[in-house]
């Protein structure tokens, strides 16, 4: 017996060890830090273990409350249009297609082996006053000068982040539909529901826990990002990943950028349990 | 099977292949209104196949499909026929009151209407209590009703049940079996039904289409198809059957042993090889010249395995089965 229970903990051990070394290594023990950090602060450019709300209180100013605002507003966005963009798409490759199935997966898997750098560069190239959209525009006739808007804007963030996150939103939503009993969809149908019926009623909300997970999968990206907006961001256009990276960079502000860390990550908790909540259909398991 | 009327399902020489192969290979088969239909036969003989056909699933490679007169296709969208699905095909995220509901939604049924009719069909299949609840919380058994309800409220001419079943245990089974047929005639309404399973088959069918392959070995009354199986195929597979010499053979209920056998009706002697006693019925395998004959007996009997037997049976027991050929 005792030998047994002996022989059982160390298996969990092995089992249970080594990931659980890994997470605290490379998750618990990051975050505890900031979590620290954030309510120390800086004196002369040292950190000093001084308790203090400060560095909460400081993100409540209206620099920083509106970067906060403006972040969210463009996170969401990017997850509405990646939605709207991505759903058709994940519909197609699970229920319309059987010839060309695979390569459109790998089309939309594709992207995913290149750098985000290197996309988020392609975009200033298309963009830019003598990119390719202009160039375009003025061939056409349609305009005399270059459009300045199309570069460095909440326009090219948002764009770049809708075409670097829809894969994401894309893979589990078409998980989802591709295990979706089509027995379902021949009773509907039998039941005497049109297509565009059978979608709304019965597709749909059976859909729903996938277009949640796609939601978060493309909002909490969203929320951090930082190279984008960076790149592609207008003087006006900044992202609160930006304002972070400057904390612990050339201002060397840890405290700060640490309390601002866990904010995002509270926003994104709050919004990961509205999303996993919307996207539970009714008399299924929670 | 009335003579004049139209028939409700009219199938005409349909062929159904996937590949090369031919899952149903030519069916004619014409369902009168009100009757109770099965299709019987062996896992992969194309009941299904030909059940999906009838409700405008499948399209067939040949032939034709009518139901109520009119061709069925599988753009169709006013059917005569609903389907009872094999795994139910309950809308999980629904609740049995909204699944039953469905129909007459889709139907366009105006609101109230749909609301009486509903409750109607949930009292009628004992299925009030239990409206607010979704698929998952039913058992097996209610959940079939909750599929039932779903097609029948709609008011099809055509009932389509594939194993519906199948996935309840033996003591559900036997009650839903009687609850189907009590149904049944209760509505009034055709149902075909597909089984594998003869002993349900012969419990609850007017008429059964045993199937082999692809094709209809024979169509008939339960009593027919027991009792005059048009080829050994039928014989083997409704019931148990001795095969004999020539085109003959015998149920196992039909063969005498001992001294109950009348004169004129003896047919040899054999040995009791194997014997076991099965509460209403006792089985016997005798065996006799290297081959085995399996008696029945109603109740317990006094015999052995060991023991030396006589076995017989009456002439007009015996089933003249036509040869393969000459079909
Ligand atoms: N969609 C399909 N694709 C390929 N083969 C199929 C398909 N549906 C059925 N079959 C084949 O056709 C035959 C008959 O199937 P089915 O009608 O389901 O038989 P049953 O219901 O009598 O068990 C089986 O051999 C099955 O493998
Ligand atoms: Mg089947």
């Amino acid at each position: 017996m005792a030998a047994r229970k002996t022989r059982q903990i160390a298996a969990a051990t092995a089992f249970l060890g080594p990931p659980s070394l890994w997470i605290g290594a490379l998750f618990i023990l990051p975050m505890a830090t900031m979590a620290l950090l954030s309510f120390w602060r800086v004196v002369d450019y040292n950190i000093v273990a001084d308790w203090t709300l400060a560095n909460y209180e400081r993100l409540a100013r209206p620099l920083y409350l509106g970067i906060f605002w403006r972040t969210i507003k463009i996170a969401l966005l990017v997850t509405v249009i990646c939605a709207l963009v991505g759903y058709p798409v994940a519909y197609f490759l699970a229920r319309k297609t059987k010839r060309f199935q695979l390569i459109l997966l790998v089309l939309v898997i594709l992207p995913l082996w290149t750098s985000y750098l290197v996309r988020t560069y392609a975009w200033m190239l298309i963009l830019g006053t003598n990119g390719a959209v202009n160039q375009a525009l003025q061939g056409l006739g349609l305009t005399d000068t270059p459009v300045s808007w199309l570069l460095y804007s909440d326009f090219a963030v948002t764009l770049a982040l809708v075409h670097i996150y829809v894969p994401f939103f894309i893979l589990p939503l078409y998980a989802v539909l591709e295990k979706l009993d089509p027995r379902l969809l021949e009773a509907a149908k039998d039941l005497g529901g049109g297509r565009w019926r059978t979608f709304l009623h019965v597709t749909l909300p059976l859909s729903l826990p996938g277009v949640a997970t796609g939601c978060l999968f493309v909002f909490i990206p969203s929320m951090g990002a930082f190279v984008t907006p960076e790149l592609l961001g207008g003087a006006r256009s900044i992202m609160i990943g930006s304002v972070v990276a400057q904390q612990f960079g050339v201002a060397y502000d840890y405290p700060l950028g640490s309390a601002m860390s866990l904010t995002i990550l509270a926003i994104i908790l709050v919004a990961a349990t509205l999303f996993l909540r919307a996207g539970r259909p009714a008399g299924t398991a929670p | 099977m009335g003579g004049t009327e139209q028939p409700d399902v009219r199938l005409r020489g349909v062929v159904k292949r996937f590949g090369a192969f031919e899952a149903v290979a030519g069916i004619d088969l014409d369902v009168a209104p009100g009757q109770f239909v099965t299709l019987l036969g062996p896992s992969g003989c194309g009941k299904t196949t030909t059940l999906r056909i009838i409700g405008g699933f499948e399209q067939p490679d040949a032939g034709e499909v009518f139901v109520a007169g009119v061709p069925v296709d599988s753009e169709t969208t006013k059917r005569h026929t609903r389907m009872v699905f094999q795994s139910y095909a309950l809308f999980p995220h629904m609740t049995v009151r909204q699944n039953v509901a469905f129909g007459l939604r889709m139907d366009k049924v105006p609101k109230g209407e749909i609301g009486a009719r509903v409750e109607a069909m949930l009292a009628n299949l004992g299925l009030s209590d239990q409206a607010e609840k979704y698929p998952r919380q039913l058992s097996g058994g209610q959940q079939q009703r909750v599929a039932l309800a779903r097609a029948l409220v709609t008011q099809p001419r055509v009932l389509l049940l594939d194993e519906p079943l199948g996935a309840l245990d033996l003591k559900m089974r036997k009650r839903m079996q009687g609850e189907l047929k009590a149904l049944q005639r209760n509505v009034g309404i055709t149902f075909i039904y597909v089984t594998h399973d003869q002993e349900e088959a012969m419990n609850l069918s007017d008429v059964i289409v045993v199937m082999e392959k692809g094709r209809i070995a024979q169509v008939g009354t339960p009593e027919d198809v027991y009792r005059r199986p048009a080829n050994a195929y039928v014989a083997d597979f409704v019931g148990e059957t001795n095969f004999l010499a020539g085109n003959l053979a015998v149920r196992p209920e039909n063969v005498l042993i001992g001294d109950v056998i009348p004169s004129g009706a003896a047919r040899g002697k054999g040995m009791v090889r194997a014997k076991s006693f099965l509460g209403a019925s006792t089985r016997l395998e005798i065996e006799t010249e290297g081959t085995t004959l399996v008696a029945t007996l109603p109740g317990a009997v006094s015999i052995a395995t060991g023991d030396p037997i006589a076995f017989g049976w009456r002439d007009e027991d015996a089933l003249h089965l036509p040869t393969k050929d000459s079909k």
